[in-house]
């Protein structure tokens, strides 16, 4: 096979883990997983430092870490307007190329399904419907023009069944009563398999070079069920043994759709199976950030800011988390749950508030020092187990952008932005949350079955996908081929690297369409994901 | 053709509004219908008002207009009116106006 002949599916399971799936493999509820994995090669996929689906999904289709190509979080933050800001990232905040643009700058055709900051779509050799966006505007967001009435009258797509019902996420993102559990997992269930008529169509009538899809139904299960899925059956009660059956129904399917995907790949096409991060318990305490701010003097909540009092994460409604405080007497403040992040309030001007950019080193180091020792009330725990400041998590070019302190929490989750009644509480409902480690799963002819790969991170995909289709690498990608678990003849090195500066040549030519929003309601359906405040 | 080539920004925002209704039984837009009875998910509005800045190049000004002077409901406005309140944020000068570059 040559390698200009070569064709790749990139399979995106998001939020999968080995400790997911390994039980499903064994039991036979995903056989064409497991018979990809029997014939195939493995390894955990090191996420970002910070695990979180924007800024790992960028890193697996650029090859470069956060602070590279400029994701951190489902916002970008703007510290332009004297206080810390935020609006909801979007393809123009991509600094670098994706192995989209590259494929497509070869002459390859590239397909692109479900995959974030892609909207507004940018201008491929293929088809691209972005991911997170709602039902009503996917008429504008595909690509090309027409795709979506296509979709609609060919492949009988309905729209509102493959976005996301942001209402009952919305109230899902605390958690759900066991008896809404079912309903949930099939709501994603129904949305995979819209999403399975899309790729299926598309591979089918316009078959691309690149494949790529993102069921990210996986990650919003977890969130919510984890806790039955890795319990003992025996343990559950009938109703949660429904959910478990439910859960389990879902990873049916999508091994379904991965067994159709593989026929119609057919057999000379190389499948990757990615996530982009893996998934565990969170612990059974929250951390209220701006609580423990507030105390150390560092942010003045506005009055009628209430106490919350049902360990949420994040707020109802529309109101962003901006709006809290005062920030004529706020230094720092957490403001998305996802990012489990301080941003400073940095002063633009000396007298103005804030900390004063010749403070702002020993500001952060100050308070990294302080988080290090905070401990739990109830329990005399350490609350936060590492704490990593701006230029430690995100180095790069874009890191300016990225949130100035991030931290990892000895008891696993996100934190909470809201005013707590004290800085730690106890979680109400079980909930999963994000772990480092996801999975990379090759298969296909390029693939040497039961070879041992060296440890990969998220970064890696990007390369072992150019290579795989037979295309250089660009110079600034951070990321390695996975050639040991390459046959021989694959390994070989690809042609030259390309010497191009295309890093952060996007900035200022943006993809037609958007280039800041966040505004209330796309905020409320962040934090209807489950992340953002 | 841009919104600019095609006369201005009512144009512009009715194409849209026409090409994500046209499955929603709401027959034409026009500009008095109100965004809210369009049939779309409020959050719709949002991409429009990200759309539009993108259009005119207004980083976020259209954005920043519509949450703080003065905060705007913007399902409560007709299509003309938010049309007219874009071309206001056009007339108006952007100095000192916290945004990205226009593309």
């Amino acid at each position: 096979m040559s390698p200009t002949e070569s064709r790749v599916v990139l399979f995106g399971l998001d939020g999968a883990g080995f400790p997911i799936l390994d039980p499903m493999l064994r039991d036979g509820t995903m056989p064409n997983l497991a018979a990809v994995l029997d014939a195939g090669v493995a390894a955990p996929l090191r996420s970002t430092e910070h695990p979180l689906s924007p800024p790992a999904w960028a890193s697996i289709m650029t090859g470069r870490p956060p602070g590279e190509h400029g994701i951190f979080d489902f916002v970008r933050l703007d510290h332009s307007g004297g206080t810390p800001a935020y609006t909801l990232i979007s393809s123009a905040d991509l600094r670098v190329s994706t192995v989209f643009d590259i494929a497509s700058r070869h002459g390859r055709r590239v397909t692109a399904l479900n995959f974030p900051c892609m909207f507004p779509p940018p201008a491929l050799n293929g088809s691209v419907v972005p991911g997170y966006v709602p039902w009503s505007y996917l008429g504008r967001a595909c690509h090309p023009r027409g795709l979506f009435r296509t979709l609609k009258e060919q492949a009988r797509i309905e729209p509102r069944k493959l976005a996301v019902d942001w209402e009952l996420e919305r109230t899902a993102i605390q958690g759900l009563p066991a008896d809404q559990l079912s309903r949930w997992v099939r709501l994603h269930v129904e949305r995979e398999e819209q999403w399975g008529r899309i790729l299926l169509h598309l591979m089918r009538s316009e078959p691309s070079d690149l494949t790529a899809v993102v069921l990210d139904g996986v990650d919003r299960i977890q969130h919510l069920c984890l806790h039955l899925l890795v319990a003992e059956p025996e343990d559950l009660t009938p109703e949660e043994r429904d959910v478990r059956s439910a859960c389990r129904d879902y990873f049916r399917v999508a091994d379904g759709l991965l067994g159709e995907v593989l026929a119609a790949a057919g057999p000379d096409a190389d499948l990757l199976v990615v996530s982009d991060h893996g998934a565990q318990l969170a612990g059974d305490r929250i951390f209220y950030a701006n609580t423990w701010l507030a105390q150390h003097g560092l942010l003045t909540w506005h009055d009628d800011v209430a106490v919350d009092d049902a360990s949420r994460v994040a707020m109802n409604g529309n109101t962003e988390s901006t709006q809290l405080f005062d920030w004529d007497h706020t230094s720092a403040a957490a403001l998305t749950s996802s990012s489990n992040a301080i941003v400073v309030h940095r002063a633009t001007h000396r007298g103005l508030p804030g900390v004063p950019p010749e403070e702002y080193e020993a500001f952060c180091r100050r308070l990294r020092d302080d988080l290090l020792t905070a401990r739990d009330p109830a329990t005399g725990e350490r609350i936060v187990a590492r704490v990593l400041l701006r230029d430690e998590a995100f180095p790069g070019p874009a890191a300016d952008g990225a949130p100035d302190l991030t931290l990892e929490l000895r008891s696993p989750g996100f934190l909470s932005v809201l005013r707590g009644p004290d800085v730690m509480a106890a979680r109400v409902r079980p909930y999963g949350t994000h772990h480092r480690d996801g999975v990379f799963i090759a298969y296909g002819p390029g693939i040497a079955p039961g070879t041992v790969l060296r440890p990969l991170s998220v970064v890696d995909v990007a390369a072992t996908v150019l290579h795989l289709l037979g295309l250089p690498i660009p110079a600034g990608v951070a990321g390695e081929p996975a050639v040991d678990g390459m046959r021989p003849a694959v390994r070989a090195p690809r042609p030259d690297e390309e010497q191009r500066a295309d890093v952060f040549t996007a900035v200022g030519v943006p993809p037609k369409g958007l280039d800041a929003a966040g505004e209330a309601e796309i905020v409320s359906r962040l934090r209807s994901l489950g992340y953002l405040e | 053709m841009t919104a600019k080539d095609s006369g201005g920004v009512l144009p512009f925002v009715t194409e849209i509004l026409d090409e994500l209704t046209e499955d929603l039984d709401v027959g034409g837009v026009g500009p008095e219908d109100l965004l809210a009875d369009l049939g779309l998910e409020s959050i719709s509005l949002v991409y429009l008002i990200a759309e539009v800045q993108q259009e005119f190049g207004l980083g976020d000004r259209l954005l920043d207009s519509l949450r703080w002077h003065p905060p705007t409901d913007v399902r409560a406005l007709t299509v003309g009116q938010f049309a007219e309140r874009t071309e206001q944020v056009i007339a108006a000068p952007a100095a000192g106006v916290p945004g990205r570059a226009a593309s």
